[in-house]
């Protein structure tokens, strides 16, 4: 689910810079950046650390 | 014109002077002729003038049929050409919007599509960089390692202020209070349930006594030994019964020695028919434990029979 999540913004975020709106683009991009971390910090905790 | 108009004026005044037979002399034929040339003078003029004008009329009307004309095939060549180069950038434009769909629906989405992964490919590399796997894994694990041990500590009950060496003395001196103060509590519960019992049985003494006031020393030792150990509801309602019981029991325990002092006296009267009866009640009803002072034996005797 994270992973359409994260497709969804990018793909707002390149629609957004293409067609120069700029705020809007910004929290695309926090968006992606957040889902990616996201992303990262659930792969981790698949991981059995314990 | 004018070698024509010197030749006619020469003729007017050679008519003239041949006319009149050289009566009027030179200068009345000058006069004459200049008023006559000055008056075809004017004459021309104004015939000249109209006939200008005629010809500017028709050739006017004959320029405006020209120019008409002239006009009607321009227009119609113009419309020619115009329709011509409109269909010409009709087809141009359906090729360009041909070519700009292509571009939009195809190329453009291609574009997007690499555009968006060599974005997220970047920022996959840029978080990577600036936050790389391990530390998350790490982050992670001591996330982990802090809920285990907040669930140990809220398991064993410690506290975040027994962690701190200042403040372990005081609670250590506060649980020490605490114990000894529930310690001397228990301690007076157990003095209070003691003095409760004391009283209740003191007061059930003080009630055995007043209602027992009046009766005989073994009737009152009976009472005491049944409800000395009972509360003071208890004996309330069951005073009367166990005085009746009492009495019920005295008058069989005479019956009883009515019976043996009958049977042992000396002097016998023949009543075998009375003696059989006596014999056979008693065979029948076995006698009752002597001294037996136990309501609840005597109770239980009852039922067994």
């Amino acid at each position: 689910m994270n992973k359409n999540i994260h497709k969804k913004f990018l793909n707002r975020f390149v629609s957004d810079i293409l067609s120069e709106n700029y705020n809007s683009a910004n929290k695309a991009l926090y968006n992606v950046i957040k889902y990616k971390i996201k992303q990262k910090i659930a792969s981790a905790s698949k991981n059995k650390l314990f | 014109m004018s070698k024509r108009k010197s030749s006619e004026t020469e003729s007017i005044a050679t008519i003239l002077k041949e006319a009149t037979g050289g009566i009027l002399n030179e200068e009345s034929l000058e006069a004459i002729e200049q008023a006559f040339n000055e008056e075809v003078e004017k004459r021309a003029e104004l015939r000249e003038q109209a006939a200008l004008e005629l010809q500017d009329k028709e050739y006017s009307e004959k320029l405006i049929k020209v120019l008409e004309a002239i006009d009607q095939d321009k227009t119609r060549k113009l419309r020619k050409v115009v329709e011509a180069i409109d269909r010409n950038n009709a087809i141009k434009l359906k090729k360009v919007i041909k070519k700009y769909n292509k571009a939009l629906t195809g190329d453009a989405l291609t574009f997007k599509e690499s555009v968006v992964k060599h974005i997220s490919d970047y920022l996959e590399l840029y978080i990577e960089e600036l936050i790389p796997q391990s530390a998350i894994n790490e982050a992670v694990k001591n996330k982990k390692a802090y809920t285990v041990l907040e669930g140990l500590r809220s398991q064993l009950s410690i506290g975040s202020s027994l962690l701190d060496e200042s403040v372990r003395t005081a609670v250590i001196d506060g649980k020490q209070q605490i114990d000894s103060l529930q310690n001397k509590l228990h301690e007076k519960e157990q003095e209070l349930k003691q003095l409760s019992e004391n009283y209740r049985l003191v007061a059930a003494n003080l009630l055995l006594e007043q209602k027992s006031a009046g009766l005989p020393a073994k009737k009152k030792e009976y009472l005491k030994k049944v409800l000395g150990s009972r509360s003071v509801e208890f004996i309330n309602e069951n005073f009367d019964y166990t005085l009746k019981l009492y009495d019920k029991k005295e008058n069989e325990q005479l019956n009883v020695l009515k019976e043996e002092a009958f049977n042992s006296r000396k002097v016998k009267v023949e009543t075998p028919e009375i003696e059989d009866l006596i014999l056979r009640e008693r065979v029948s009803r076995p006698t009752p434990v002597q001294n037996s002072t136990n309501i609840y034996v005597e109770q239980l005797n009852k039922f067994s029979r």
